[in-house]
This record gives structure tokens, C-alpha cells and sequence, in this order.
């Protein structure tokens, strides 16, 4: 019976199946938010699922000229580092046991699809690959240290290095989300650069890259990599949740669940709003923001926080 | 340092129409770039050698389906004038009239191009759904969305009666104040004004000698038009003013042509207040006198020239076409020089490429 | 076991139904299709509502959308774009000019028609299409997907 309920545990609720509907979900939220801002109506609730049976199911070609291993390999290694990470992650539903540093791991797990992208702009032969690969390698010098610069304001003030420890601190002290305002746009602002979202698009620009890396993957790869950015989105919001709202929702209550995902959607909300209004940056507008303004101004903050 | 040589096009999301671009690369910045035309060729000039005038008319406008009115009336000015037909003051009015709101058409279309090309699609959408207006009171007016057949030799196919007037008045107050609020959004946004800025540079010098026309020319300081340098249509009654300004960079041709919306509004307005009564169109003759002739007028790009020569027949001896973007092709070379990968999108869409006009 | 195998295709046939992303490749035409078809991902007709997405890599794409009577130079790249698509793949043939050759049959630089390269499944007559006109062909075309 016990390991039935852990299976259930892992597989379906609040593990694969469960993080994964969410994932779709939250796509389909983000398509639908966006067009909404635009004026338009958007896609209907099940297009993302349509979208990936459909990838699923079409042929699969790679160019010539391509490792073939690493093509199939990457986009699978890179969907289970960000599985992984969402069991450090549970939605308001206690998993996996919580240790002193598991935020590091978790900002490990996070940060090694976008290497894994780079390599697969890399092993492709395509032009535009090789660029977008370069162009995310570029881009990831930047917004990764900044949101590890802004993210460790939350580990300052709670002085642990877990989550579980940063989210009981907040349950005490109340969230940091008002108290350290900049540093939570400091750190969205990374998790943009982190999900190539608009308007830190540039790996993949549609008008100038095609499609960056993912230009040459087609079928299941395709919808692997798709796959992936949407889990990671979930991901990367549910670890904003965890950091900087601890202290508005409960581990393991019902209402804790729906407060946690309703912060969820307020997020991603803010994530498509971002999107809809900025034009995409260039790379080296990119880099001078991130390393003359918005790193310096993390130190700052975090210096502050030391201070205080 | 070893080059990556780009390729973009014909098949690139970029580009609506199939035009071919070999940039190489030094890192993110552009070394070198070259062009490569003639996908969208189809033969139109040596097309119309086998049509008869009239039926040239309707192939005309195919050449382009964004500026087809303009087309069609230089073609009919070209052939009016070999007629030495006086063509009725009402239908030059109402060709001018769909000229303009052409004008506004092409450049709500094209600003939403850039902005789609430089990632903010939000403006993309925004144009675009404005454009709407103005090519359902083309449709309302003609029956054609994007080619409107209202050109013929001799005058016009529609007349207008009170009720059009007053849904195209009612239709153009509507656009205006849109069209300020998309200008507003666009002259605010830093984030727009970081990606057009200091980018595709042309000084009044380049422009000169690469003979530049129309808003990019306009926005490097040089001060042309048609419209007003030498009137065809009904433009010499009308008052027009020209937009000039001097940074020559992508940033300075949106807001020209911005500016031309709001410009081309106004000219419609005159028209619509000042139409004179009477016929909308005269007969014309099958056959045409022997002879040539240049026609020319100002397309939302710039200046189209046509050249015509006439052996007596039905059937045009020559047609040659000259359009505007072929011009403003040759400058992209130089503009791409230096440039960021990420400006070339910005660049080519500055210039507002129309491949379908350049090739025929 | 019966029952799982009568599912599946469905299911299948259901995905490719709601989710055909298309792929805009202008085959020689004059820009009056072209910006029809691109005014249809604008709020007026927005046929993402139909989880039509435009992509820009023929490898993502499931229709390839044609505007144009095919001229001699773009023709091997046509080919090469419809080959660079994975099955299961359909051809949309937008305009009067890429259905015949229209208006431009005669000359000589054009080969007239995309049905003479490629297996065209629907066509989209007009010169130019209207927008409601496309969105019917496309989603004609998507339904006749068994």
C-alpha cells in the first residue's frame, strides 16, 4: 500500500502527470493572455495538447550532417532536469524531503536546459542553429548571475539555504514579496532571460533567428524541447512562488493549494503582460542592462540587506 | 576570425515576399551583405506586349497587390496622355482620393511589419486591426479589398454618392485619432525607439547619389514629392504639406510615415469636401496614336516611373515600369554595413521592400 | 485491445484537425494574397482561434500555404521547402494566379499553377483572396483530414 501511494505520489498527483497538465495549462494561459492583450480571441483550452499529440505523431527528420544520439538525447536529458526540479518544487503538496541547499540544486536543475539548448543549436548543422546556440550561450552570462545574485536576497533574510527554510522563515517574519519588491523584479527579469520568453527572446527571434536552436528539430523532438520550455515556465514561477509569497500560503493545506496556484497565475500573468508590451532587446542592449544596471543594482540590494 | 555567412531568404519568416540576402557575419555584426533579385519575376513587361491596353489595366494591378491603385494610375495617365483625353475633374478627384487611402493603407501595413520585425507584436496587431478601417471603406467604395479595379482609361469605374462621403468622413475621423494614439505609443515606447534608432543610417549625401525616393529619402533631409513638385491627378488643387526630417535612420522613416498617414487623411478630407460634380469618366479609344510617353506618380514608396511607347495598334509597343523600391534596393548594402544581426530585420523593413513591384 | 486501437487514430486524426501550423511561402505573387493571408493572424480574423499558427521553419509547419504561379527561380526552392516538411503535410494553393497561373498565364517566366510541382490539396480561388475566403480553405482542407 505504501509504496502504491508513493507511486501514485511520483506519477500522478503532485508528481508527472499532475506538473505536466499544469504545464499545458499554463501554456494555453499564456497564449490566451496574450491575445487577449492584443485584441484577439486566442486559441481554445485544449490547443496545447492538440499541438503536442499532434508534434508527437509527425515524422521526424534531422538534416544531414547531424549527431544523431545527441539530437534525441538533449531534449530528453533537458525534460528531466526540469522534472527533476519540480520535485523540489511541490505544489503546496510535501514530496521530496527539503535539505539545507537544495535552492542550489534547484537553480543547478534550472539553468542546465538552457546549456542543453545552446548544444543542440550546436550539433545541428543549420546556420541558424549554430547562431541561436551562440546567441543563448551569449544571454545566459547575463541574466544567470543575475537571477543568482537576486534570488540570494530571499536566502540573505532568512539566513537558510533551503526552501523549505526560506518558506518557514516567511510564515513568521511575513512574505518577502512586498519587503524586497525590487529584488523580485530583479529576479523575474532573470527567469525571462532563463525561459527565452519576449522580450529576451533573441536565441530564438523569429524575424532575424527562425526558430534559433529548435529550427531544425521537427516531430517528438520538437514537442520535447516545446515541452520542456512549458514545464520550465511552471517551474521557474513555482519557484517564485516558493521564495518570495512563502509566507501566504501552507505546505500540505487545501486552501494553501489554491492560494499557490493562484499565485501562479498572477505570475504568469505578469509574464505575458511583460511580453506583450516590450519590443525584443539586442543582445548587447541585453548584456549592458543586465551587467551596468540590473546586476549592480542586485548587489546593492543584497548589500543592503547584509546591512540591515 | 572566421565569417558565418547568413543566408535569408527567399523562404524567411522575415520576408512576406521571396527575396534572397547573404550576410556574413563577424560575430553579431555584419561584414558584408549582398541581394539577390528576381524570384517574384514573372514577365509583366513583355506580358502586356500581348494584351491590348484594356486588358492591361487589369494586369497591371497585379504587379503589386499593396500599391495596386497607384499602378494602375500611372499606366491610365500614360495612355490618357498619348490620347490627349481630358479626363472629368470628378474622376480625377475620386483617383486621387483611393491614392490616399492607399497611402494610409500601405503605411499602417508596413509600420506593423517593422514592429513585428523588431519582436513587439502588440503594435503589430494594433496597426493591423486599424488597417481594417481603412480597407473597408476601400471596399465599401470599390468592392475590392486590396485590389480595387477602379481605374480606367479615361477616368474612374465608381462615382461616390452622399452616403459614401459621409462613411468615408466618418471612417477617416475614426482613423485619425487611432492613428495618433499608434504614434503616441510608438514616439513613447523606449523600447521601440532602442531598436529603430541610429540604425540604417543614410545622410543626405548617400541618398543623393544612390537617388533615393520617397520616405526614405524624405527622412534623410531630402525634400521630394511628386505630389507636389510636379501634380498629376488632382493634386495641384489640393494643399499638400511634405514631411522632411533629418536623421535618415529607421526611427525617422516611421515617423515620416506616420506623419504621411495623418497627411494623406487630411488630403482626403479636401477631397472629399471639394468633389466636384459632374461625369466620372470619358470614353476612350481601342486604338492608341503612335508615340512614347513618361508617366510618373508618387507611390506610398516613392516615385514610380513609366514609360510607354505606342505603335498605333491595341497593343502597347513597350511598357516599361520603374518602381520605387528597385531604387531604395541598391541603398541596403550600405545600410546593412556595421549593423548588429539583430538590426538587419530593422533595416530591411525600414525600407519598405515591395519585391512583387521591383521584379514585375 | 479493440477498443485501443480504434482510439488511438482517432485521437491522432482529432490532434492534426486542432492544431494545423502553416507555413507562408509567396510562389511568385504579386503581395495581394500575401498580405491577406498575414492579416489573418491580426485581431479582425485571428485564426489562432482555430490553433492555426503561422511558423517560420518549414520543418514545424503541417500546410504549406502557396501565394503565386510559381516563377522559374522560385521553383527548386519550393520543392526543397515542400521536401523539408515532415509527413503528414498538405498544400494549400492561395489565389486565382496559384490555382492556373490567373492572370499571368501566358508569360513566360511562369510555370502556372503549384499543381504542377507539388500535390496541391485545396484551392483557394480570387485574385486577390479575400481573408474569410483563406480561413474556409484552410479549414476545408483540415477537415477533409481523415
Amino acid at each position: 500500500m505504501n509504496i502504491l501511494h508513493m507511486l501514485f505520489e511520483i506519477l500522478i498527483f503532485p508528481g508527472f502527470a499532475f506538473v505536466l497538465f499544469t504545464a499545458l495549462f499554463f501554456h494555453w494561459l499564456d497564449r490566451k493572455l496574450i491575445a487577449r492583450f492584443q485584441g484577439r480571441i486566442g486559441p481554445p483550452w485544449y490547443q496545447p495538447v492538440a499541438d503536442l499529440i499532434k508534434l508527437f505523431s509527425k515524422e521526424d527528420i534531422l538534416p544531414v550532417g547531424t549527431n544523431e544520439v545527441f539530437a534525441t538525447l538533449l531534449p530528453l536529458v533537458s525534460f528531466a532536469f526540469v522534472m527533476t526540479a519540480s520535485f523540489y518544487l511541490p505544489f503546496a503538496v510535501p514530496t521530496t524531503q527539503s535539505f539545507e541547499g537544495d535552492i542550489i540544486v534547484v537553480i543547478f536543475l534550472l539553468s542546465m536546459p538552457s546549456l542543453l539548448y545552446f548544444l543542440a543549436g550546436w550539433i545541428t548543422s543549420g546556420v541558424y542553429s549554430i547562431l541561436g546556440g551562440n546567441r543563448s550561450l551569449l544571454q545566459y552570462f547575463s541574466y544567470e548571475v543575475l537571477f543568482l545574485l537576486a534570488i540570494s536576497g530571499t536566502v540573505i533574510t532568512s539566513g537558510s539555504w533551503s526552501l523549505a527554510g526560506i518558506r518557514s522563515a516567511q510564515l513568521t517574519s511575513g512574505s518577502y514579496f512586498l519587503p524586497q519588491l525590487l529584488g523580485f523584479f530583479l529576479t523575474v527579469s532573470g527567469l525571462i532571460g532563463k525561459l527565452k520568453r519576449d522580450p529576451y527572446d533573441i536565441p530564438k527571434a523569429k524575424s532575424e533567428m527562425v526558430a534559433g536552436p529548435l529550427t531544425e528539430f521537427s516531430g517528438k523532438k520538437l514537442g520535447l524541447w516545446q515541452l520542456t520550455n512549458q514545464l520550465q515556465t511552471v517551474v521557474g514561477l513555482s519557484f517564485l512562488v516558493h521564495t518570495y509569497f512563502g509566507g501566504y500560503w501552507q505546505m500540505g493545506t487545501v486552501g494553501g493549494f489554491f492560494t499557490f496556484y493562484l499565485l501562479l497565475i498572477l505570475l504568469q500573468c505578469l509574464l505575458s503582460a511583460i511580453s506583450a508590451i516590450y519590443a525584443r532587446f539586442r543582445i548587447d542592449q541585453l548584456i549592458r542592462l543586465n551587467w551596468y544596471a540590473l546586476i549592480p543594482l542586485a548587489l546593492i540590494h543584497n548589500l543592503f540587506l547584509v546591512l540591515k | 576570425m572566421t565569417r558565418i555567412v547568413v543566408p535569408i531568404g527567399p523562404q524567411h519568416p522575415l520576408l512576406k515576399e521571396p527575396i534572397s540576402f547573404l550576410i556574413s557575419l563577424d560575430g553579431e555584426r555584419v561584414v558584408n551583405s549582398s541581394l539577390r533579385l528576381g524570384y517574384v519575376h514573372r514577365g509583366i513587361e513583355k506580358l502586356a506586349q500581348q494584351r491590348t491596353y484594356v486588358q492591361n489595366v487589369y494586369l497591371i494591378e497585379r504587379i503589386c497587390g499593396i500599391c495596386s491603385h497607384i499602378h494602375t494610375t500611372t499606366y491610365c495617365q500614360a495612355i490618357e496622355t498619348l490620347l490627349g483625353l481630358d479626363v472629368p475633374r470628378r474622376g480625377l478627384y475620386i483617383r486621387t482620393l483611393l491614392c490616399e487611402l492607399e497611402r494610409i493603407h500601405s503605411h499602417l501595413l508596413w509600420l506593423g511589419v517593422l514592429a513585428k520585425n523588431i519582436g513587439l507584436d502588440t503594435i503589430f496587431m494594433y496597426s493591423w486591426r486599424d488597417r481594417e478601417i481603412v480597407l473597408k471603406m476601400m471596399e465599401e467604395i470599390s468592392g475590392g479589398r486590396v485590389s480595387h479595379a477602379v481605374n480606367i482609361i479615361g477616368g474612374v469605374r465608381i462615382d461616390l454618392d452622399a452616403d459614401r462621403l459621409t462613411m468615408l468622413e466618418s471612417g477617416l475621423n475614426d482613423l485619425n485619432g487611432r492613428v495618433e494614439e499608434l504614434i503616441g505609443t510608438i514616439e513613447r515606447d523606449r523600447s521601440f525607439a532602442a531598436r529603430t534608432r541610429g540604425i540604417g543610417k543614410l545622410t543626405l549625401e548617400d541618398v543623393k547619389s544612390f537617388c533615393v525616393v520617397g520616405p526614405v529619402a524624405r527622412a534623410s533631409g531630402l525634400d521630394i514629392d511628386l505630389r507636389r513638385d510636379a501634380p498629376y491627378a488632382a493634386y495641384h488643387e489640393l494643399e499638400i504639406e511634405v514631411p522632411v526630417m533629418n536623421e535618415g535612420d529607421v526611427w525617422a522613416r516611421s515617423m515620416i510615415r506616420m506623419r504621411e498617414i495623418l497627411q494623406a487623411s487630411r488630403l482626403a478630407k479636401q477631397i472629399i469636401r471639394t468633389l466636384p460634380k459632374g461625369p466620372v469618366s470619358t470614353t476612350a479609344p481601342r486604338k492608341v496614336p503612335p508615340g512614347e510617353v513618361v508617366s510618373r506618380a508618387e507611390a506610398p514608396r516613392g516615385e514610380v516611373f513609366y514609360y510607354l511607347r505606342s505603335n498605333g495598334s491595341q497593343q502597347p509597343e513597350r511598357l516599361k515600369i520603374r518602381t520605387p523600391t528597385l531604387t531604395n534596393l541598391i541603398t541596403l548594402p550600405e545600410q546593412l554595413k556595421d549593423v548588429q544581426m539583430a538590426d538587419v530585420s530593422a533595416v530591411i523593413a525600414g525600407v519598405d521592400l515591395c519585391i512583387a513591384c521591383a521584379d514585375r | 485491445m479493440e477498443k485501443n486501437k480504434a482510439i488511438l487514430p482517432n485521437i491522432l486524426t482529432w490532434a492534426r484537425k486542432k492544431s494545423p501550423w502553416i507555413l507562408h511561402f509567396n510562389s511568385g505573387g504579386c503581395n495581394g494574397c500575401d498580405i491577406e493571408l498575414l492579416s489573418l493572424l491580426t485581431p479582425s480574423y485571428d485564426i489562432e482561434r482555430f490553433g492555426i499558427l503561422n511558423e517560420a521553419s518549414p520543418r514545424h509547419a503541417d500546410i504549406l500555404v502557396c501565394t503565386g504561379p510559381v516563377t522559374e527561380q522560385v521553383r527548386p526552392r519550393l520543392k526543397r521547402i515542400y521536401d523539408q516538411i515532415p509527413e503528414p503535410k498538405w498544400v494549400l494553393a492561395v489565389g486565382s494566379c496559384s490555382c492556373s497561373g490567373g492572370v499571368f498565364s501566358g508569360a513566360y517566366n511562369i510555370l502556372g499553377g503549384i499543381d504542377k510541382l507539388l500535390p496541391v490539396d485545396m484551392y483557394v480561388p480570387g485574385c486577390p483572396c479575400r481573408p474569410e475566403t483563406i480561413i474556409d480553405g484552410i479549414i476545408k482542407l483540415v477537415e477533409s483530414i481523415q
